[in-house]
């Protein structure tokens, strides 16, 4: 009696902690997120928005998902990478070069935005991919105690970094047909779900738009 | 005489006793010794939520919680069944112990203190690891020829978890599902590889009833590398480490996507026996 009782309750548990993001939620999400990026995105100062790159970058993500039919004709989806953001990530390159970029204490605020920038160019790939490899040992391995910011920064700031590694990691699943990044990309996303729920026009709700959009993607071109 | 240490994850688990009974049963090899490892211990609670998250829950339910009598005791290719087979009583490992007349430690982890004393005092000519977490370098060191482990993957491609799931996933054709005995080093799976058994897929299959099917050949194969080694037949062949890689617990979504290959690519392929 005591024994199946406590099957039950443990089998209980297991459900309850199981259960990640699923597809539905995620759309859900996305959805919602784009009724608001397709109405912010048309005010006269959305170019100069943090979140406006990010953002466009999801509109055209649910394009290809299928959860947008189509752009609005008066919404022009380009937004290409601004001329120092590759400035820097060439200045980052030489660092990669130099390893100990993922440490075991954190990543330095900054470090996601540069490595997505590298990944923009092939002819990154070779000094990249073991610095991704790093990523991953250390999201899977420190799981919610990853990507800690070091030194020290807001909790936006590091938000932005998590989110930066999700997209990160599901671009690379992708560029390098490595499901592993995937996976720790899905990971990412589902912690930080409850710190999320509701959708807000701010950089750091729009990265994560755009973490979920890239996952669900990865999830398309990768492994179904 | 080849004397053989044995850690254990718990006292009562079948895999462990089986591995312990058969090489008890076996001309030229006996049990030296059989290092446990605590279950009420915190810390260790701990650690392996964080590594293998609702799943510990999972294994606690059905390894410790369930009895083995119980619907899988039933299933005549699961662990239970192949127990029965060999002639292991019901018992523990410490009853076993006190039968054989070895020494049983309980330890709250395999690399304390009162291990390495064990292994430094028994002089053992390996270490038959069967579970219970990581082994540092200082117990390794001290190990004799080595700690032998059987990782239920094939290596080198695939090393560390959820290694019946992964190759469903990426493969399109037959995957790789099997087992591998090596000898540990201080990277996850990736020591010299001594035998192999490649485990094939059946019309129906789920990745348990895949799982319950491997676990009884585990004691085999350590058996049977075990007669290797010791007959000098088999040698550690180092891993070629870039022609595998690493892999951790598998997000739902991609276990879905998983499942969904077992089915329509690879298990159709099989015809129904």
């Amino acid at each position: 009696m005591l024994r199946r009782l406590a099957s039950s309750l443990l089998l209980l548990a297991e459900r309850l902690f199981e259960k990640g993001l699923d597809q539905a939620q995620v759309e859900t999400y996305l959805q919602s997120g784009v009724q608001q990026l397709l109405s912010a995105c048309r005010a006269e100062e959305a170019g100069q928005a943090a979140w406006y790159r990010d953002g466009i970058r999801v509109l055209r993500h649910t394009i290809e998902l299928g959860l947008l039919s189509s752009a609005p004709e008066d919404l022009v989806l380009d937004a290409p990478s601004p001329e120092y953001e590759r400035e820097q990530g060439q200045a980052w390159r030489e660092r990669l070069e130099e390893g100990d970029l993922i440490r075991r204490d954190g990543v330095r605020a900054g470090t996601m935005t540069a490595l997505n920038s590298l990944l923009r160019d092939p002819a990154n790939d070779s000094v990249l991919q073991p610095v991704i490899e790093s990523l991953l040992r250390h999201v899977e391995l420190r799981r919610e105690r990853a990507l800690q910011l070091s030194p020290g920064g807001s909790e936006d700031e590091m938000w932005i970094e998590k989110h930066g590694a999700a997209i990160l990691l599901a671009r690379a699943a992708q560029r390098f047909h490595d499901p592993r990044y995937l996976n720790a990309a899905l990971k990412l996303n589902d912690r930080a779900w409850r710190f999320h729920r509701r959708v807000r026009l701010d950089r750091r709700h729009v990265l994560y738009l755009y973490a979920l959009s890239e996952a669900e993607l990865g999830l398309r071109r990768v492994v179904v | 005489m080849m004397q053989l240490l044995l850690l254990a994850p718990t006292s009562s688990s079948l895999y462990s006793r089986s591995v312990a009974h058969l090489i008890q049963a076996e001309d030229g090899m006996e049990v030296c010794g059989i290092v446990v490892r605590s279950i009420l211990n915190w810390k260790r609670v701990r650690v392996e939520f964080r590594r293998d998250g609702p799943r510990l829950l999972q294994k606690i339910r059905e390894k410790l919680i369930s009895s083995p009598d119980a619907s899988l005791g039933r299933d005549p290719e699961g662990m239970p069944s192949f127990a029965r087979r060999i002639g292991l009583k019901p018992g523990s490992l410490r009853s076993d112990a006190r039968r054989w007349g070895v020494p049983c430690m309980v330890v709250p982890d395999h690399n304390h203190p009162r291990v390495v004393a064990l292994l430094q005092r028994l002089v053992p000519d390996l270490v038959v690891f069967t579970g219970g977490g990581l082994i540092r370098q200082h117990v390794l060191d001290l190990a004799g020829r080595g700690v032998l482990n059987c990782h239920s993957g094939i290596l080198p491609r695939y090393r560390g978890m959820d290694v019946v799931e992964w190759p469903l996933l990426e493969a399109n054709t037959q995957p790789e599902i099997g087992l591998t005995t090596h000898l540990m080093e201080r990277g996850v799976d990736t020591g010299p590889i001594l035998l192999q058994h490649q485990e094939g897929l059946r019309a129906g299959d789920t990745f348990e009833s895949i799982r319950r099917r491997l676990e009884p050949h585990m004691p085999e194969l350590v058996l049977e590398t075990l007669r290797g080694l010791r007959e000098g037949v088999i040698s550690p062949q180092p891993q070629a480490l870039d022609e595998g890689r690493q892999y951790f617990v598998m997000h739902p979504r991609l276990r879905e996507v998983a499942a969904v290959n077992l089915h329509t690519r690879v298990a159709p392929d099989l015809g129904h026996s």
